[in-house]
């Protein structure tokens, strides 16, 4: 009997990379990396994966890429969240997929916060299938956010910080109410997880690929959940 | 966080296994796992002078639950090492300054509190590798003590009235130890950092190894540390 992870984190690299090799502009690497994503969300509800976190953009990655590129994705996404919002033939409502982005949001173009609102409230009834993008985020920040807002909580009386404990942090985390991924695929041969839910991640079993992310195939997943079903998951007793 | 010299993280995984596939007794002290403990800080002294940070993660905050006897054998291995390494009259030594950090140091024997203070003590004016032990540390357990602590400080007005000013630089102060990883070394084939330095790991590099801690060898850290050489760290960019 295979275990099937319920929620798997995706780290997607190697876009630009790929698309170098292929001499093409870095940046057009992102558009196949998206179609990707959409058709691993097929994939994973045929295999019965619920949940799935990728990691879009990360909070160094909007300090320090090239401001085309970000345009470049900024604009991808917009083209995808709107076609979302609009089509009813969309995968999300197809699959019944509820849609959350989480990180700094705040720091995203004005528009882009608004389509992300949308798409949120779009796809809010649905519970079939979640998919959740970190985008605009960092786990230090996360965890710093949230130890600031609790710090500002007990010294305006709200909490004791004999009170403080994992379940309070947590519930101050932009990924509050999402549960934890039990496994986590990184793509493009890098082995470093570069800031991505270091604390929700603590048990998740490591999966690292060698190909570009627009290079994954199903049986790339397939062979993924095979082998998180055999690891010995001793939960660090 | 300072980056000065590399700083590394040793998750010493296997000893279990090393001993029941070595038919040790149930009363085994872990003596060969010390041994390979002192063997990498004088490898690392006499070859790695870029190494100027070593993080071992002895035991955990869930280890502490285990059974008795394996409780104990960790806690002697502990013993043992200090034991080794204090006596360890070649130069090398005198330039390794210990430190313990984690919890649970009131439900330690006092042969190994005494122990501790000792090398502590001993060892504080050496420069050149530091040395910082584990013990009942857990990640998610490292971070909920910060920001109790930091919320504390916030309650004290000890710390700075205004909230907006807690970056994270201010957070890192809380922390057990405040220096990022550049590499992670897990042994005994697990693939999972089970929240060691979690917040320190944001873009450490991670080498697995399907040793048994006890049989690790010298020459698979060269390979690793040459594997680290080649590895691009973008940081996000």
């Amino acid at each position: 009997m295979l275990q099937i992870p319920q929620h798997v984190g995706i780290i997607p690299d190697g876009n630009r990379r790929l698309a170098r090799r292929l001499m093409k502009q870095p940046w057009k690497g992102h558009e196949w990396g998206l179609d990707k994503i959409r058709t691993v969300m097929d994939w994973a509800k045929e295999l019965g994966v619920r949940v799935v976190t990728v990691y879009l953009l990360s909070l160094e990655n909007i300090e320090k890429r090239p401001k085309r590129e970000l345009k470049y994705i900024y604009d991808l996404t917009r083209r995808e969240l709107s076609d979302l919002i609009k089509n009813r033939d969309h995968p999300a409502h197809k699959n019944r997929t509820r849609v959350r982005f989480f990180g700094r949001l705040d720091l995203l173009p004005e528009d882009i916060q608004e389509l992300i609102r949308m798409t949120m409230e779009k796809t809010k009834n649905y519970s079939d299938n979640f998919l959740n993008l970190a985008m605009a985020y960092g786990g230090r920040q996360e965890i710093v956010a949230a130890a600031k807002k609790i710090a500002a909580d007990a010294s305006e009386g709200r909490l004791k910080p004999e009170e403080i404990s994992e379940a309070v942090l947590r519930a101050n985390f932009w990924t509050n109410g999402f549960p934890d991924p039990d496994m986590i695929i990184r793509t493009g041969g890098e082995k470093r997880m570069s800031n991505f839910l270091p604390f929700q991640a603590t048990y998740s079993e490591l999966v690292f690929i060698e190909k570009f992310w627009p290079e994954f195939e199903k049986e790339d997943l397939v062979a993924a959940i095979e082998e998180y079903g055999q690891r010995q998951r001793r939960f660090g007793k | 966080m300072a980056r000065k010299g590399l700083h590394i993280g040793i998750i010493p995984d296997g000893s279990r296994r090393w001993g029941r596939k070595n038919l040790k007794p149930p009363t085994w002290n872990g003596m060969e796992s010390g041994e390979r403990v002192k063997d990498m800080l004088m490898h690392i002294l006499k070859n790695y002078p870029e190494i100027t940070e070593v993080t071992i993660w002895a035991m955990s905050t869930e280890n502490f639950q285990r059974s008795g006897t394996d409780k104990k054998r960790v806690l002697s291995l502990i013993e043992n090492l200090l034991d080794k390494l204090m006596k360890e009259k070649t130069v090398h030594m005198k330039k390794i300054r210990v430190s313990f950090f984690g919890s649970k140091f009131d439900e330690i024997p006092q042969s190994l509190a005494g122990a501790i203070k000792h090398s502590v003590e001993l060892t504080k004016d050496n420069e050149k590798l530091k040395l910082n032990i584990g013990l009942g540390y857990g990640g998610k357990y490292e971070i909920v003590a910060a920001a109790v602590n930091l919320a504390k400080k916030i309650n004290e007005r000890s710390l700075i009235k205004n909230l907006k000013g807690i970056s994270e630089k201010v957070f890192e102060r809380f922390l057990m130890v405040p220096r990022p990883l550049d590499l992670i070394i897990r042994t005994g084939g697990e693939k999972r950092l089970s929240g060691f330095m979690l917040y320190q790991a944001e873009y450490a590099e991670l080498f697995f190894s399907d040793t048994l801690w006890p049989d690790f060898t010298t020459r698979e850290f060269d390979s690793i540390m040459e594997e680290f050489r080649n590895r691009e760290r973008r940081y996000g960019k």
